[in-house]
């Protein structure tokens, strides 16, 4: 099997991660919850993977808060800066963690930007979209379904001119390229631990630079006596006992992007998906969406085939390749291919150029 | 002989604490707070020797380290809460 659905979850991870996740299975105990030496080594584990992404992300440890997944955090985000009836805006290009949970809390929610591939767009969509009345803009760094790498330097700027609170939905772009919440003054940066972090299912981080509102409520391990959730970071997020072993795997999963570094990994994709998209360009009939600002994420659809049906005839072949809207109806109603929907290729570090070309012999054959 | 006990209120602020005076080569204990210690609940302590509490203190104020309130323990097992005389 070739796996290409890395923009979903990274299959293949680097051996450590496998080896942390099962050692504290055996070793730790839960955080905060305890004196004794399993509960205290547990402690020193957890606060060395929340030092490993402060520094990635130019953050502070205790503003690292350990969600379930990037839907986790960017629920928790949301709540935090908007309520009922609020304006808030969003690119063209959002996922459903960021269009439901605007939706379910009942936001007045304004799109901004629907050209594909088009950055001028995206940030003049942005400046004339904010008003007076907009209480945040959030914000994807880059397309799950098209590799887009929205304008977030400049988005971050407006917000901070207009005095705006920015989430940034990084679940694309973490591990992959530079984030620093200390540069770009955002509220909140979202993303998962199982994706381009390298960590386990289960796994998503919160950086926060804004005050955090509680979502979930319950022991914390700390001011135990008080009726309700500690106001401060991590613990206001925090409630319930941590996912341990996800975040001593996770913390191998970042301490191996840090080594490798964000340019080689970025390099690398981009240069898989410069060939993919080449290569498909090549056949007759398959539609492929790609432009600069790309990532290493790939759509395409043959014009005579399903997309499922393509996805299927490709995994019967031995590639993995997700199908369909991607839960980002919004990003393919920005590209006109909210009918169609799409094929993705998402890459990792795992992935090699035999492996594009191989996908691609199959798709001319 | 006494040692100084900072308090924390939460388990990270205590962990950041500790990694300040690592970085400066002061050896502390993290531990939970004693129940005289902690404030509404559980709490955290930072146990310092106290030829470093001065030093200790001044960092923290230095970094920005949100400890609570400074304690003495003796020996003897007497706490007492550290005053003007460490500030």
């Amino acid at each position: 099997m070739i796996y290409f659905d890395a923009a979903a979850t990274t299959l293949q991870k680097p051996p450590q991660v496998k080896k942390a996740l099962l050692y504290a299975m055996e070793h730790y105990a839960s955080p905060g919850r305890g004196g004794h030496r399993p509960a205290m080594l547990a402690s020193d584990a957890v606060y060395a993977c929340r030092q490993e992404l402060a520094a990635l992300f130019e953050a502070k440890p205790e503003n690292v808060v350990f969600t379930m997944n990037a839907t986790h955090a960017l629920n928790l985000a949301i709540r935090s800066v908007a309520s009922a009836g609020d304006e808030v805006v969003i690119s063209g290009f959002e996922h459903n963690a960021v269009w439901r949970p605007l939706n379910q809390l009942r936001a007045e929610v304004r799109v901004a930007g629907r050209r594909l591939f088009d950055p001028d767009d995206t940030i003049g969509g942005f400046r004339a979209a904010i008003t007076e009345n907009t209480k945040a803009v959030v914000c994807t760094h880059v397309s799950n379904v098209f590799g887009y790498v929205l304008p977030v330097e400049e988005i971050a700027a407006l917000c901070r001119e207009r005095e705006v609170p920015l989430i940034l939905d990084c679940s694309q772009s973490a591990g992959i390229l530079p984030v620093s919440l200390r540069r770009l003054h955002a509220a909140f940066l979202c993303m998962p631990g199982h994706k381009s972090l390298y960590g386990p299912q289960g796994t998503g981080v919160l950086v926060c630079g804004h005050a955090l509102k509680p979502l979930l409520a319950g022991g914390t391990g700390s001011l135990s006596e008080r009726a309700q959730m500690p106001e401060f970071t991590p613990d206001a997020g925090e409630a319930g006992t941590h996912n341990v072993p996800g975040i001593c795997a996770l913390h191998e999963g970042v301490r191996f992007v840090r080594s490798m570094g964000l340019s080689q990994i970025a390099a690398h994709e981009k240069m898989l998906a410069q060939l993919l998209t080449a290569d498909l360009e090549a056949i007759p009939g398959v539609r492929v969406f790609h432009g600069t600002a790309q990532t290493g994420v790939v759509s395409f659809l043959l014009e005579r085939e399903d997309v499922e049906q393509t996805a299927a005839r490709l995994s019967r072949q031995g590639f993995a390749l997700r199908a369909g809207l991607h839960c980002a109806p919004l990003a393919h109603e920005s590209a006109g291919t909210l009918q169609s929907g799409t094929v993705r290729a998402g890459f990792s570090v795992f992935n090699t150029a035999r492996e594009v070309r191989e996908l691609a012999r199959v798709l001319s054959s | 002989m006494f040692v100084y006990d900072f308090s924390f209120r939460s388990l990270t602020a205590a962990q950041d604490g500790r990694s300040v005076l690592q970085n400066a080569g002061i050896f502390a204990v993290l531990a939970r707070a004693p129940k005289l210690v902690a404030e509404q609940g559980c709490g955290y302590v930072l146990e310092i020797d106290g030829a470093d509490g001065a030093d200790a203190l001044s960092l923290f104020l230095e970094h920005g380290v949100r400890f609570r309130r400074v304690f003495r323990q003796f020996d003897n097992g007497f706490v007492e809460e550290a005053g003007h005389d460490l500030f």
